[in-house]
């Protein structure tokens, strides 16, 4: 008898939360385009931010709302992607590959310049920023892993011993995230080069040779003596640092051997020459 | 009985004072060979230089003009030759341009026996209160207390503000630092004449001298000078021999209880006057205008001495107080060195409480380089906050260091600035009394320093 009263009563109870919760979902139903959710099961999902928007969700809403795709991209997911998502909208892709996080910083504790205090304030690079850190070169990594911290894929970890973040070529999804936070700018998106060749200089100061030289031993000079070497004229010499032009650039590593401070880096290059270095 | 001093109402901190550099002299140092100019010593637009490499430059002859209206131009303590106008490394291991003049022998010879004249004061009673400010402007005084506001646009104020005081900030509430005391000990009489010229410029009739009370010789010989003063004032009204001033001119000096930061503007009106200066707001909306006592020497030698600064006093602290030319290195001050290559510490330019980590030695001294001071570095491992609030009841500004410095952490620069970051007065009083070790003020700064980038 007791038991038949409980059910009843929480069955209607039950009833009546049920119908009313149907009537308010259909008077309070938003018609959303199908193609948003569409457009969203393509993207990784990774929520990370690297294109601009506030997650994935904005993103698709910002792909079915613009009508074209020129100015989005999602730099996680990358030409293929892109793809998809332009064949649910009818649309062109846009044509961006996804980057690789590349380091403009080779300097370690030995190889550069220490002030003559240590900076023992909260281990932030931003912080740090505020002051002058624990070396002369203002262009050079902090090295409290900032980045390392920001990264949503765990694709970097700061090196112990250089003290300098190592970034994961696997697991980096190229989302760029670790280049806005990092104050210095030391971290670059760069191309990451067919079948992972990739050349690139790894510093980022703007002094004289000899200036720069005294900050740190593996510092850009800006001799010049890489743009000499390069065939293809895709090295340019400007503010006494040099770049890399990525179009130009065939990724020949001619340059990385030229390099007197090895201030140029290469990696992806074949066992036996990478020896020879 | 001990008598109970004023001093401001909400927070503070009592560090130890360890004012144990000998403030009895001020040591005066040969003359360098060789100084660097910074453009930049002072709050505002840099100055640009209006000489060129290779000039022959004399001793107080300005080598770069202020550029704008809050500025001020640079003069060289030396003659010599213009070597460079180039980037030099500054004391926080920043680059920074500097003009680098250099003595040949016959210069240095020629500006030491310069400096032995006895030169007699200029009559500067005629001179009207915008000359002077003009006087003070092109002699390039800046705010001598560290904050290097330039002095010549204080003592101007807006056109729909009345200056009604004017305070003289002798409190010192830095730890460790003797550059003011030993100035006060040594120039009293100077410093109440630089402190009557200023309220001649800025047309004020009052002015209270606000020194703390761990400074007795200091508050004997400026309160024997301004006691000179008022007779002085007084005899002159009875006998109606100025009739251009009917008010009585006065200074008065009014000890403080020691707390720190006394010393920062808002406080010291409020320890002073009782008056709140608002939020955001300058000292001039209670009408008041707050200088410190080196700027008050500094205004003395450039009116009456026909001097511009090209010199200050720096504690190194430890060692003694020395009148050291600007732009001089701070490797080169005597007995600098030994007191400071120190291993194994902290080197601050400045106080230890508001100073800065100087990253070389190999740097020139600034105007608003108060002292050096070695520190035992911080080896501490900051802990998770335990919300007890010790920060908040610090604050002298009132506001919530704890709460400021988590947003500045996290990057929430509009909620930071909603909770009052930009009236932090970065006084470190709440990373002084955390116990749990925490760089609170770090946090804070990189709050206010996203905040100016963001232009929030």
């Amino acid at each position: 008898m007791s038991i038949g009263t409980s059910i009843a009563v929480l069955g209607g109870i039950g009833a009546i939360g049920a119908l009313a919760l149907n009537r308010v979902a259909k008077k309070f139903h938003v018609e959303e385009d199908q193609r948003i959710s569409q457009v969203e099961e393509c993207l990784p999902g990774a929520n990370c931010g690297g294109c601009g928007q506030n997650g994935c969700h904005d993103f698709a809403v910002k792909c079915v709302e613009a009508g074209s795709l020129d100015q989005l991209f999602c730099p996680v997911g990358g030409q293929a992607c892109m793809a998809k998502v332009a064949g649910i909208l009818g649309v062109g892709a846009s044509g961006n590959e996804p980057k690789l996080a590349t380091l403009r910083c080779a300097g370690t504790p030995l190889t550069k310049t220490h002030l003559n205090v240590r900076y023992s304030g909260p281990k932030n690079c931003s912080v740090m920023n505020l002051t002058a850190g624990d070396y002369l070169c203002l262009s050079s990594c902090l090295g409290c892993g900032d980045c390392a911290r920001e990264c949503q894929f765990g694709a970097i970890t700061i090196d112990q011993q250089t003290h300098l973040p190592l970034i994961d070529a696997e697991k980096c999804s190229g989302c760029g995230r670790c280049a806005i936070t990092c104050p210095r700018g030391v971290i670059e998106m760069r191309d990451r080069g067919v079948r992972g060749r990739r050349v690139w200089v790894a510093c980022g100061n703007c002094l004289k040779g000899a200036q720069a030289r005294k900050q740190c031993a593996t510092a850009c000079l800006g001799c010049g003596l890489c743009a000499k070497a390069c065939h293809f004229d895709a090295i340019i010499i400007e503010n006494n640092l040099a770049r890399i032009d990525a179009a130009k650039c065939k990724a020949c590593g001619k340059c990385a051997d030229a390099c007197p401070t090895h201030a140029i880096h290469k990696t992806g290059f074949p066992a036996k020459k990478a020896t020879t270095d | 009985m001990t008598m109970k001093f004023p001093s401001f109402k909400i927070g503070g901190i009592h560090p130890p004072q360890e004012k144990t550099t000998p403030a009895d002299k001020i040591i005066h140092v040969e003359l360098p060979r060789r100084v660097s100019l910074l453009l930049k010593q002072h709050g505002g637009a840099e100055a640009a230089p209006i000489v060129a490499k290779g000039d022959h430059v004399d001793r107080w002859q300005k080598v770069a003009e202020a550029t704008g209206f809050i500025s001020a131009p640079v003069h060289t303590p030396i003659s010599g030759i213009v070597k460079e106008i180039a980037p030099v490394t500054t004391l926080q291991g920043r680059q920074a341009t500097a003009i680098t003049v250099e003595a040949s022998d016959a210069d240095h010879l020629a500006d030491e026996a310069s400096r032995l004249e006895q030169r007699q004061p200029y009559d500067y009673s005629r001179l009207a209160p915008a000359d002077i400010v003009g006087t003070v402007a092109d002699a390039g005084i800046v705010g001598l207390g560290g904050a290097t506001f330039p002095t010549a646009v204080k003592l101007s104020p807006p056109p729909n503000t009345k200056a009604e005081l004017l305070i003289i900030d002798a409190c010192e509430c830095e730890p460790r630092l003797t550059c003011d005391d030993v100035l006060m000990r040594a120039y009293p009489e100077q410093i109440v004449e630089g402190i009557e010229i200023m309220m001649r410029a800025a047309g004020v009739d009052n002015a209270i001298i606000g020194i703390e009370n761990n400074k007795p010789e200091a508050y004997a010989a400026l309160k024997h000078a301004c006691d000179d003063f008022n007779m002085r004032k007084a005899a002159e009204i009875r006998n109606k021999a100025n009739t251009e001033s009917n008010h009585l001119a006065r200074i008065t000096i009014t000890r403080l209880q020691a707390r720190y930061p006394q010393g920062c503007e808002k406080q010291l009106i409020y320890a002073l006057t009782g008056c709140e200066v608002p939020s955001g707001a300058l000292p001039i909306s209670v009408g008041a205008i707050v200088q410190n006592v080196g700027t008050a020497y500094a205004v003395y030698r450039a009116v009456a001495m026909r001097e511009p600064l090209t010199e200050r006093v720096v504690t190194i602290a430890g060692a003694g107080n020395y009148m050291a030319p600007i732009g001089m290195r701070v490797s080169d001050l005597p007995a600098g060195e030994g007191a400071i290559c120190a291993e194994k510490a902290d080197v601050i330019s400045g106080g230890p409480m508001m100073g800065l980590s100087c990253a070389t030695l190999d740097a020139p001294v600034t105007k608003g380089l108060s002292g050096i001071c070695v520190v035992e570095p911080l080896c501490y491992d900051p802990e998770p906050c335990i919300r007890c609030g010790k920060c908040a009841y610090a604050c002298p500004m009132g506001l919530e260091p704890y709460l400021i410095s988590t947003y500045g952490r996290l990057g929430y620069a509009p909620e930071a600035k909603e909770h009052g970051a930009m009236d932090c007065i970065e006084c470190g009083s709440c990373s002084y009394t955390c116990p749990s070790h925490r760089p609170v003020l770090d946090f804070i700064r990189l709050a206010k320093a996203d905040i100016r980038k963001k232009k929030i």
